[in-house]
C-alpha cells in the first residue's frame, strides 16, 4: 500500500518525521511527542490542513484502498483520538 | 598546563584560595574547596585537565564547602554551590566528591542549552560515536567503563552533548561513576585504572569514581558524529539478545532520556530526528560483560 512520503507542509503546531512505517509527531505548544503508524500520521497531516468529513473519507478511499465504511470508521476514530491528545483543535476538523 | 603539573600544595592553595580554574570538555570551571577529600579527588581523577589563567572566562563558579556551625563537629556535612546558589541539601562530609560530580552534572544539564543533553554514556572509536542511553541499573556506566579499556575513547559516562551548532557530539570526559557491584566487576575486568575514594551510603548506594585510561583521553578528543545507538539492558542469567530498533522508537527513547528537550522545543525535535537519521539503532539485553562487549563489536562491525 502506497504511503504518501511528501515533505510535510509547514504547520504552525505540528511537526512530522517519517521513518518507514512509523512517524514521530511533535506538538509545538505542548512539547509532547507521539509515535504513530505512518499512515495515521499522514491522516493527521490532512486533518491538520483542514481536510475533514467526506473529503477525508474520499481521500482514504482513494489513497489507502479502503471501502467507504472502513474509511469513515477510521476517520472518526482518529479524529476523536487526536482531539483527546490535543493534536487537533476540538472545534475544527 | 595540566593539573598534574601542580604539586599538592599548589593544588590546595588554588582550591582554598580564589579557586582552581580548569577545563573539562567544553566547559571552564572554577572550583573552591577546603575539604581535603576534594583535593585528593581532583589530584587523582582530573590530572589531564587543562588549567586556565586567572582572566579566562568561567562557565561555572563552583564550591564544595563544609557546613558551618554545629555541623562542623556533629555529623559534619558539605554543601555544593554554583555562583553562590545552593541547589541541593547538604551531604555528609565523606560524600564531598559525589556532591561535586553530581553538582557539576546538574550545572551542565540545567544551563548548557547550546547542546541537546541526553542521559547516556558516549564512547568513540575511529571517528564513530556509540551512544548508550539507559535507565539506572541498565549497566550503561559499567559497559562504558569496560569499553574504554577495550579500545574505545571516553566522551562521557553520563551525558551526550549534541551541539545545536554543528550536529556533532562533543566530549566531556570526566571520571566514570560506578556503583555497588559494578565497582568490583570493573576492578576484576581491568587491573590498571586509578580510582577515587569509595563513597559509601549515598542515595545511589556505594560509589567509586574511576579515572579513564590515558589512551582513552589523549590526544585530546574532538567532536564526532554518532553512528550507533544501543539501549543496553543488563539481565542476570538471560541469553544475549540483540535486536534492531526502529528509528521511531529510537527517537522516542532519546527524547525520554533528554534533559532539556522541552527547553529546546522544536529545535530539539529536529536535532533528535536528524541524529536518529544517521544512527544504526539497537536494543541489547546482555547477561555479563563479555557478552556485552561481543555484542557491541558485532554491532559496530556492520555498516550503519
Amino acid at each position: 500500500m502506497a504511503i504518501n512520503r511528501r515533505p510535510p507542509p509547514p504547520h504552525p503546531l505540528l511537526a512530522f518525521r517519517f521513518w518507514g512505517e512509523e512517524c514521530v509527531v511533535y506538538h509545538r505548544l505542548s512539547g509532547d511527542t507521539h509515535l504513530l503508524p505512518a499512515r495515521h500520521a499522514e491522516i493527521l497531516q490532512r486533518m491538520a490542513e483542514g481536510v475533514g468529513g467526506d473529503r477525508l473519507i474520499d481521500h482514504l478511499v482513494a489513497e489507502h484502498a479502503m471501502d467507504h465504511e472502513e474509511a469513515a470508521e477510521l476517520s472518526a476514530l482518529l479524529l476523536s483520538s487526536y482531539r483527546d491528545l490535543g493534536l487537533i483543535d476540538p472545534g475544527g476538523g | 598546563m595540566r593539573i598534574s603539573e601542580l604539586d599538592r600544595n599548589a593544588l590546595k592553595a588554588h582550591l582554598s584560595g580564589r579557586g582552581l580554574r580548569f577545563r573539562t570538555g567544553p566547559f571552564s570551571i572554577s572550583l573552591r574547596s577546603r575539604v581535603p577529600a576534594m583535593v585528593r579527588h581532583i589530584e587523582r581523577l582530573y590530572p589531564h585537565a587543562e588549567t586556565l589563567d586567572g582572566d579566562a572566562f568561567i562557565d561555572f563558579h563552583l564550591a564544595v564547602d563544609r557546613v558551618a556551625g554545629l555541623r562542623r563537629w556533629v555529623k559534619p556535612q558539605v554543601v555544593f554551590s554554583f555562583d553562590g546558589y545552593r541547589p541541593f541539601k547538604p551531604l555528609p562530609l565523606a560524600q564531598a566528591a559525589a556532591a561535586f560530580e553530581w553538582g557539576l552534572n546538574w550545572c551542565i544539564a540545567s544551563s548548557s542549552h547550546q547542546y541537546l543533553i541526553i542521559h547516556a554514556a558516549v564512547v568513540e572509536k575511529e571517528g564513530s560515536g556509540l551512544l548508550l542511553p539507559g535507565a539506572p541499573g541498565s549497566g550503561k556506566s559499567t559497559l562504558c567503563a569496560a569499553l574504554i579499556h577495550s579500545g574505545w575513547r571516553l566522551f562521557s559516562d553520563e551525558m551526550v552533548l549534541l551541539s545545536a551548532a554543528d550536529g556533532r557530539i562533543h566530549p566531556v570526559p570526566r571520571p566514570v561513576s560506578l556503583k555497588n557491584r559494578s565497582i568490583e566487576i570493573i576492578k576484576e575486568f581491568t587491573q590498571q585504572p586509578v580510582w577515587g575514594e569509595r563513597i559509601e551510603g549515598t542515595a545511589k548506594g556505594d560509589i567509586e569514581h574511576m579515572r579513564a585510561p590515558e589512551s582513552s583521553l589523549l590526544p585530546p578528543l574532538t567532536a564526532t558524529r554518532a553512528r550507533y545507538l544501543v539501549f543496553p539492558r543488563y539481565r542476570s542469567g538471560c541469553s544475549a539478545e540483540l535486536s534492531p530498533l526502529s528509528k521511531g522508537r529510537a527517537s522516542m527513547g532519546l527524547i525520554e532520556n533528554a534533559f532539556n528537550f522541552n527547553i529546546l522545543g522544536y529545535r530539539g525535535f529536529e536535532m533528535v530526528s536528524d541524529l536518529v537519521d544517521s544512527l544504526a539503532c539497537y536494543d541489547f539485553t546482555y547477561p555479563d560483560l563479555k557478552q556485552a562487549l561481543d555484542g557491541i563489536e558485532q554491532i559496530c562491525s556492520q555498516k550503519p
